[in-house]
């Protein structure tokens, strides 16, 4: 892998895409569509155990580039229930800039 | 996230927040629909920023093991004393339990007085008169509605369509109309595979391990037990609750509690305000923390 901080966005997407492949399991993720504009919920139903064990694996993957901690204290339930793949991705570029 | 081998068993444990903060803040979630995704949505960020944080999946629940028995009080108790020491945690700690969570909170300051410097309860279940029962009641019920959740799902995944009403089946095993209801509302309401999921989690626990019948053998905890808790605790508790007057027996028997009833929630206040729980958290760690200085 490159650097963290030469990373472009679709980089880290494919990044992202490869975590949530490897949280959601392969049987599932077989047909699944990972893309900018793909919400967790509505679109990947995923479990919100597996929502928290994506942030856990994009925590070890980006380090203190990334803080995680502070971005999901920032948002209400109901925000990071609605996430898109997107918005997570423009958070981890932004930051790594 | 990791898996740490306590009690025998391989718990999946985040830790949050600088490792030298004080003190350590260990959160315990609900009982069966529940693991520690709903403490992370909502508490355990907020406090990294000042505290550390431990979370783990209890025995049965997210990602960690399931045996097929020990789901008393008492083996949620030893499971966290086992986890502190994996974790090389000496000092003592603070316990933030929601639901029953609260209960093995309380069950381990009176096993492990030593250990605690502070009890956040939230809508914390004790075992009083009949609560054994009560609770195997609910659990049941429970089991029921996710053996029939799953088979409307399967007949909805290969028929495309429900009967009018739910499935004959479903009167069969004594539901009412009102929980067939419920139950094609939470299939409605839930994606159809996060439905699913927790439903199966919940057949696996309620059907496949000892969890109800070791909850209703549960020992009420007396007025005596809750009096030899002397840490300073928190109880918070939303008005519209079903257990609201536990907060009275909290406050009856234990000196050094603060009560909190918020107006208008019930027993789900945790997700449905958690800003007002972080609110009346972090006033009363601040003073923990002055205590501990």
């Amino acid at each position: 892998m490159l650097p963290l901080q030469q990373l472009s966005e679709k980089e880290v997407l494919n990044t992202v895409r490869e975590l949530i492949y490897e949280v959601v399991g392969e049987d599932y993720a077989i047909d699944l569509e990972v893309e900018m504009e793909t919400s967790f919920q509505d679109d990947l139903e995923l479990e919100s155990i597996e929502f928290v064990t994506l942030a856990e694996r994009l925590m070890d993957t980006f380090g203190e580039s990334v803080d995680f901690t502070s971005w999901i204290a920032n948002m209400e339930v109901e925000e990071i229930i609605a996430m898109t793949v997107g918005q997570l991705v423009e958070y981890i570029s932004k930051s790594l800039e | 996230m990791s898996l740490v081998l306590a009690n025998g068993l391989a718990l999946n444990v985040i830790e949050l927040g600088e490792e030298d903060a004080s003190p350590t803040v260990v959160l315990l979630h609900g009982i069966v629909i529940d693991n520690l995704s709903s403490l992370y949505y909502t508490l355990a960020n907020h406090l990294a920023s000042r505290y550390r944080v431990v979370l783990y999946d209890q025995r049965g629940h997210g990602m960690s093991d399931r045996p097929k028995s020990g789901y008393s009080v008492l083996d949620n108790v030893e499971d966290l004393n086992s986890l502190l020491i994996e974790l090389r945690i000496e000092e003592p700690v603070v316990l933030v339990g929601n639901s029953f969570g609260g209960t093995i909170a309380l069950g381990f300051a009176l096993r492990y007085p030593e250990k605690v410097c502070g009890l956040g309860l939230i809508e914390a279940h004790f075992a009083v008169e009949g609560w054994g029962d009560k609770m195997a009641a609910t659990l049941r019920r429970t089991a029921r509605l996710a053996r029939e959740g799953l088979e409307m799902e399967r007949v909805l995944r290969e028929t495309g369509s429900l009967p009018e009403g739910g499935l004959p089946s479903l009167k069969k095993v004594g539901l009412s109309d009102e929980e067939v209801a419920f139950v094609i509302g939470w299939i409605e309401d839930n994606s159809r595979r996060k439905a699913t999921r927790m439903g199966r989690t919940a057949k696996a626990l309620l059907d496949g391990t000892t969890l109800i019948e070791d909850l209703q053998r549960e020992e009420p905890l007396t007025q005596d037990d809750l009096k030899k808790i002397m840490c300073p605790t928190l109880a918070i508790y939303g008005s519209k609750s079903d257990i609201v007057d536990r907060a009275d027996d909290l406050k009856k028997a234990m000196r050094n509690i603060e009560i909190n009833v918020l107006d208008g929630y019930d027993h789900s206040v945790l997700m449905r305000a958690p800003e007002l729980i972080r609110e009346s958290l972090f006033g009363w760690l601040s003073q923990i923390e002055e205590r501990i200085q």
